[in-house]
């Protein structure tokens, strides 16, 4: 089998990313699709003594929720599903599209409208355990632009399935990441230099969040919020990013004082024109990012891999995350991908610890990328 | 999908697109995917007292022996395969991928030299078609795969095919002949021209076509249809185009495309995205630097691009050319393994000259021209 095992995948949900214990609720949403994932999930749920719940939705669905929904379904949510969100321990969704445009043509102010009512269940579930995670299909195969077997495959990388011990490969993305931010965490400025790019940021005082695959399956990054005045210098993407369905290449900004002061993209400028225009926080950056995952090594179209390719920094214009000590407010949070594993460095307080991809002070990091190649 | 369109689009393939009579060899061509569409076709040529044979491909089998098949693999044609290509009286394909980009990672050459090996068949199966002895008609069955590709959910681009299709139309099959009937007028006028001059944004292409026959598709041989085409003189195709759609070749998407003609040869080729693999293509063989074709889309109720040739290049008020293989009922004479359809739109700011008078503006013929 190419693609990930449905059991091993199940339990590393299980055992790593939920932590599930005897008499737990746990939630489940997917799709159809995911089958073979949620029998094994199912099963591995009921052998650590919990309780499955598995939310299976059909094809067409969601569309058809989007299509009939009336004022009073934008506008509210179910009681059962706050009940549901407060009485379970953890929750799981399992990303497995039928279609990964089949809400294009939905207005993107009924679904926004729709989630600010939803806002309570939200915050009850992250409130709990919770993790989001994918199962491939042949439609995000398609948007990946791969043939099905191989987007399996890649998925399967990704996840650390293709090792013995998917949990302990995990673990010890922890721990080096830990050490990377024990070493972040004593940085003032960081300046982010390749071709097209030359900028610099101020971290001092903000929170490195070591993100370890617990609550993104897959992840492997570490993140900051940036002082949002600090931002000095240009920066070019060339990992394209598609933050409203449509796919913006070749994105440079330029940054004074922490605000976008110049933007232009290859593909797509007036989706970027568009997205800055949001709000006073588009302008500014909510999230400077590092990718660690080596198991992930080219772009796919989906930010839940792209942002951790390993050897790649990220940028979000827009809202940061408070747990950083980052201030931004937006509605916008539009993560940007730029690849440094060619030609790249980062410097902390002007020393070089990054270098074509790798973390200088930190050799561990490189032994995760070589037990991916063997 | 419980859907009486589906009904209507077996009859219209089945009675009206191949004519199928009582005793006909009706080989049906397919994925797992179209079953329902099938299902109904299959039942449609029983009623027609007439004999269906199915071949259903599995939605994997093309790439794995393009990425796990030897070259003597690839090369081979099953004798089973040409049976059918030399003795079917009727052939109905019913496409349905459910990954449009299955063969994305595949090695280019190797996708080459299948096309290469398929080329006897294809022969066969024009031969037989222009002769009068074989009817084909190709169609596409919606899917998530294509409905993903148009940027749209299932059900709008169901939508979507049956609008192209008429089918939303009391009598699809009267429109359908309705409309040939037209195509026929236009293409006796065009038939008298010797050159046509394309004038657009970015393009300016003068192609001849003296003495060549203009076909008009009127739902015979691809279904939904909607253009008029011929072969240009092989050697008269000169001047610049650039292509305002992009084009798709195995899955990989080109955009961007500018070629450049001198003397009916691509002596330029250039493009934002997949030049590689247009210099590639352009490299295939002899014919595929020429242009075996040359057509105006005319189908009215395909107003958007949709990433599917098939729909694509009937959008009214384009118009597209093929770089390699003509058709030979057109009277062009190119041959190659490639026959890779370019899309323009000329709804705005366009004008096409025929013998240096304007006889279309806009993306529509100039009215009173017969």
């Amino acid at each position: 089998m190419s693609g990930p095992d449905p059991e091993a995948f199940a339990a590393l949900l299980a055992d790593y990313c939920l932590e599930v214990q005897p008499g737990q609720q746990v939630l489940v949403r997917s799709t159809t699709l995911a089958a073979p994932l949620l029998l094994a999930l199912q099963r591995a749920l009921l052998e650590r003594e919990a309780w499955p719940l598995l939310r299976v939705s059909l094809p067409g669905q969601e569309r058809g929720f989007w299509d009939a929904a009336r004022d009073r379904h934008l506008d509210g949510f179910p009681a059962v599903d706050l009940a549901e969100a407060e009485g379970t321990a953890a929750s799981l969704a399992i990303h497995a599209p039928e279609n990964t445009r089949a809400l294009a043509g939905i207005d993107p102010a009924r679904t926004a409208r729709a989630a600010r009512a939803r806002e309570p269940v939200r915050e009850a579930a992250l409130r709990r355990r919770w993790c989001v995670t994918v199962w491939p299909t042949p439609a995000a195969a398609q948007q990946a632009g791969m043939a099905t077997e191989d987007f399996a495959a890649f998925v399967r990388r990704a996840l650390f399935l293709d090792r013995d011990d998917p949990i302990a490969a995990w673990q010890e993305l922890r721990d080096r990441q830990a050490a990377l931010v024990e070493r972040l965490s004593h940085a003032q400025e960081i300046r982010i230099e390749a071709e097209g790019t030359d900028l610099t940021l101020s971290v001092a005082g903000r929170t490195w969040i070591n993100s370890d695959g617990r609550r993104n399956m897959p992840s492997g990054e570490v993140f900051t919020g940036p002082l949002e005045t600090s931002a000095e210098g240009r920066i070019r993407f060339d990992v394209p990013s598609s933050p409203r369905g449509v796919e913006v290449a070749g994105i440079e900004l330029e940054f004074r004082e922490g605000v976008v002061v110049s933007a232009r993209a290859d593909r797509g400028d007036d989706v970027l024109q568009a997205a800055l225009a949001t709000d006073d926080g588009a302008r500014r950056l909510g999230e400077l990012g590092i990718g660690t995952n080596f198991g992930i090594d080219r772009p796919v179209g989906q930010i839940l891999f792209d942002e951790k390719i390993g050897g790649t920094v990220h940028l979000a214009l827009g809202r940061s995350y408070p747990e950083t000590g980052g201030a931004n407010e937006s509605a916008l949070h539009w993560d940007m991908i730029c690849d440094l594993r060619e030609d790249g460095e980062v410097y902390a307080d002007g020393e070089l610890i990054w270098k074509n991809g790798h973390f200088l002070a930190e050799p561990a990091l490189e032994v995760v990328e070589s037990a991916v190649g063997g | 999908m419980a859907d009486d369109r589906l009904e209507r689009l077996a009859g219209v393939l089945v009675d009206y697109s191949t004519g199928v009579k009582e005793g006909d060899l009706v080989c049906i061509d397919t994925d797992p995917a179209a079953a329902p569409l099938v299902q109904a076709i299959w039942r449609r040529v029983l009623a027609a007292g007439a004999h269906p044979h199915l071949r259903v491909d599995l939605d994997r089998a093309q790439e794995l022996l393009l990425r796990e098949g030897n070259e003597a693999q690839i090369d081979w044609i099953t004798p089973l395969r040409r049976a059918e290509v030399e003795r079917a009286d009727v052939r109905i394909a019913v496409e349905a991928g459910v990954n449009t980009r299955a063969n994305t990672t595949v090695d280019p050459e190797r996708l080459a030299r299948a096309e290469r090996a398929r080329e006897p068949l294809r022969r066969i199966h024009f031969r037989r078609a222009s002769a009068g002895e074989l009817r084909a008609v190709i169609t596409v069955f919606p899917t998530n795969g294509t409905a993903q590709e148009a940027n749209m959910s299932l059900g709008e681009y169901e939508d979507f095919v049956f609008r192209a299709g008429l089918l939303d139309h009391p009598d699809p099959v009267a429109d359908w002949t309705a409309l040939g009937a037209g195509f026929r007028e236009l293409g006796t006028w065009l038939g008298g021209r010797k050159t046509i001059r394309v004038v657009s944004d970015g393009t300016d292409l003068t192609l001849g076509v003296k003495d060549r026959t203009w076909i008009p598709c009127d739902g015979k041989e691809n279904f939904p249809d909607g253009e008029i085409f011929t072969g240009p003189v092989e050697s008269q195709v000169d001047g610049v185009v650039r292509f305002t759609y992009p084009g798709t070749y195995a899955g990989r998407r080109l955009s961007g495309i500018e070629l450049e003609f001198r003397e009916g040869q691509v002596v330029r080729a250039s493009a934002d995205e997949g030049e590689e693999l247009l210099l590639r293509m352009l490299e295939l063989d002899e014919g595929a630097r020429h242009v075996g074709e040359f057509a105006f889309g005319l189908n009215e109720a395909i107003t958007e691009f949709t990433g599917h040739t098939l729909f694509d290049e009937k959008i009214g008020g384009t118009m597209h050319l093929a770089l390699g293989a003509s058709y030979p009922e057109s009277g062009g004479t190119v041959q190659s393994a490639l026959h890779w359809d370019l899309v323009c739109d000329l709804r705005a700011g366009s004008e096409v000259y025929a013998d240096g008078e304007v006889v279309y503006r806009d993306g529509r013929f100039v009215e009173g021209l017969f």
